[in-house]
């Protein structure tokens, strides 16, 4: 019957019945005091101007969903010839629920640029990654490959591949626990300038177990601990890095909320004997900050908020080479 | 006439087979009821004896070790034989659960039969009218036995649907209005308790949702420069996204707890869906199918619930208020 109607058959094919799709959007501003300490690039203190802006496209349609999603986030460091960073990214994802298993894929890709008097360096991450969620078991698992690229004069990489494996378990409504396992297999390259232009490698791998617990009711309690080994052809035993973040919220009175971020990086590697300072690459994690933040948001309405964020960060771009360290504190408001 | 009579043929056919062969049904899943029933009796009878016998081999290893000079050779038997108990006890809990299960779908099966033949007979009671004593008992008799497999969970006590056809002012015997009163007045209340309930757990829901959301938000604002492999898992739909529950993993008790309430309310949006006006809107909340509920499904059903109840209270607000 439908195919003597093609028109119909068109329909039906690229408007599916149950089909949804979403816009969601924000933009904000916010300005407040810095001070940074530990590197030369950026000014020591003084006022810090950020820009956010972010749209999604989420479509959906019965148990598959796919989305993309764009941020731009300038940040100005100083009003009189101001250190200038900026901020792009990119995600792709794609999912499908088939009973108790949801699995999907996500891309993601981010440049960041920061541009001084005496330092212009950029600063890529991609990663692509296929998900599995077992609802039954509670299984969690996620592999993939990602990279990121830091260039200024000289040349950092590091490309990986990845398996995180994560086994989550209710223990009440509210309370879920869990425990993993992390791989990872790690290529770091550099190309420094000495005399002569110096092309270095150092591979490796990262493996460890992960343990998380969350609690969600009156107020949300996120805690993850990670402890990893490396092991590669610069480093030995035993070299390791932990990472433990605390994640923490409430909200009051419906318009008033207050969120907690705190991530702590720790990171000890044993050299061998051919290390040579400067020259050998190293691992550096892609998520190395050490971050201390607080978010008080109040909504004045439902597309209008105003907040003050505070926090302390740590930044180790590459082996601590490219750092910067600080307090801020900013003002700022939202629309969506 | 000959078409008459066929028509009477074919109708004394239908009645004569295919009533039967309900009826026949109907009695094999009342007997499976009995069966399984009176089974799930004598497996929690064995698995109460293996529970006994297992707490008496403990007290005997905690006595013999508590002595002065314990038997070590008594006490490597005796746990021993605690281990294989414990694995019996294991096996017979999962039998009882397995009869549990079956018996709750063929508890639901006779309750929708049920349903179905009291409304078939109150209709014909209606249009057969005022000769209806034989249809009173067995009408009386059918609700009885749906009571027997209805969910355990508090439904509403009255029948909303008969509410409305209640008109206090057409009543002119002063029992019979003081009757519908007090009828009118307890279900007020029932429905006000109700309706109070479910805005609290819309309210607590609302909540988890929406605190649930915003850290999402926090988290994405606060990792732009970092953690991009950790944010992974978070994108995952409904798994970094806290908001399904699943009630698989859930201690045996709380499986049940949240289990009957979707379901209660599941219940209740049907009893006050007597116009079935919601009829093809999916509030299935697919609990049979893998046991996982979606708390926005759930926030959906509730806050759908909780119209109908306002709705309701309106009625009964006026009703109550024409007799005053």
């Amino acid at each position: 019957m439908i195919l003597k109607y093609p028109a119909n058959l068109l329909l039906f094919l690229f408007f599916p019945l149950f089909v949804f799709s979403q816009i969601d959007w924000r933009v904000s501003a916010e300005t407040g005091f810095y001070n940074s300490y530990g590197d030369a690039v950026i000014k020591k203190s003084g006022l810090i101007t950020r820009f956010d802006s972010f749209l999604k496209y989420k479509y959906e349609q019965g148990k598959r969903e796919a989305s993309v999603q764009f941020r731009f986030h300038p940040e100005l460091f100083g009003t009189i010839s101001p250190v200038k960073s900026a901020k792009l990214k990119a995600d792709g994802a794609y999912y499908q629920n088939e009973g108790n298993l949801t699995w999907g894929m996500n891309v993601t890709g981010q440049r960041n640029f920061l541009n001084a008097n005496t330092v212009n360096f950029t600063y890529n991450i991609f990663a692509a990654a296929v998900n599995f969620a077992w609802s039954d078991i509670g299984l969690n698992a996620s592999t993939g490959y990602a990279y990121q690229i830091i260039k200024e004069r000289d040349r950092y990489g590091l490309e990986l591949l990845f398996l995180d494996l994560k086994l989550l378990q209710q223990f009440n409504s509210f309370i879920k626990y869990g425990a993993g396992f992390y791989v990872e297999r790690f290529f770091a390259s550099n190309e420094i300038i000495l005399d002569e232009k110096n092309e270095n490698n150092n591979n490796g791998w990262r493996t460890g177990p992960q343990i998380s617990f969350i609690y969600l009711k009156d107020f949300i309690l996120n805690v993850d601990y990670r402890i990893l080994f490396h092991e590669s052809e610069f480093t030995r035993y035993l070299s390791y890095e932990h990472w433990i973040r605390i994640v923490t919220g409430k909200i009051f009175f419906r318009d008033l909320s207050a969120f907690l971020l705190a991530d702590y990086n720790f990171y000890r590697y044993v050299k061998s004997s051919d290390y040579v300072e400067a020259v050998t690459p190293l691992y550096t994690p892609l998520n190395s900050e050490n971050k201390v933040y607080l978010k008080i948001a109040y909504e004045l309405s439902d597309n209008v908020e105003v907040y003050t964020k505070t926090g302390y960060f740590k930044e180790n771009l590459y082996e601590d080479r490219f750092s910067f360290e600080g307090w801020n504190f900013t003002f700022g408001i939202e629309f969506n | 006439m000959k078409s008459y009579k066929l028509t009477a043929f074919v109708f004394f056919l239908i009645n004569f087979i295919v009533i039967p062969i309900n009826a026949q049904s109907l009695t094999e899943l009342e007997k499976k009821y009995e069966q399984l029933n009176s089974h799930l009796v004598k497996e929690n009878r064995i698995l109460d004896s293996l529970k006994n016998i297992f707490l008496y081999k403990t007290d005997e290893i905690d006595s013999e070790k508590k002595k002065s000079d314990p038997d070590k050779d008594k006490i490597v038997d005796l746990m021993a034989g605690s281990i294989t108990l414990s694995n019996r006890i294991d096996e017979q809990n999962k039998k009882v659960n397995l009869l549990e299960k079956d018996l709750d779908i063929v508890k639901q099966q006779l309750h929708k039969r049920y349903t179905s033949i009291t409304d078939s007979l109150e209709s014909r009671k209606k249009t057969i009218g005022a000769n209806g004593d034989e249809l009173d008992a067995e009408i009386f008799n059918y609700t009885e036995k749906k009571l027997l497999v209805a969910p355990p969970i508090p439904l509403l006590s009255f029948n909303p649907g008969k509410i409305l056809g209640i008109d206090i002012d057409k009543t002119k015997d002063p029992k019979e209005k003081a009757l519908y009163e007090e009828y009118l007045n307890n279900a007020l209340k029932e429905i006000d308790e109700l309706w109070k309930n479910t805005s609290e757990l819309i309210t607590e829901i609302d909540q988890i949702v929406l605190l649930q959301k915003k850290t999402k938000k926090f988290l994405e604002e606060a990792e732009l420069e970092s953690g991009v492999i950790h944010r992974q898992q978070y994108n995952i739909p409904g798994q970094g996204d806290e908001t399904r529950v699943s009630f698989e993993n859930l201690p045996i008790d709380d499986q049940k707890v949240l289990g009957y309430q979707v379901q209660t309310y599941r219940l209740i949006l049907d009893q006050l869906d007597f116009e079935k006006s919601v009829t093809g809107l999916d509030w299935e909340i697919s609990l049979e199918e893998n046991n996982k509920l979606d708390l926005k499904e759930y926030q959906k059903l509730l806050k759908e619930v909780k119209k109908r109840l306002q709705e309701l209270k309106l009625v009964l607000a006026n009703k109550t208020g024409f007799q005053k």
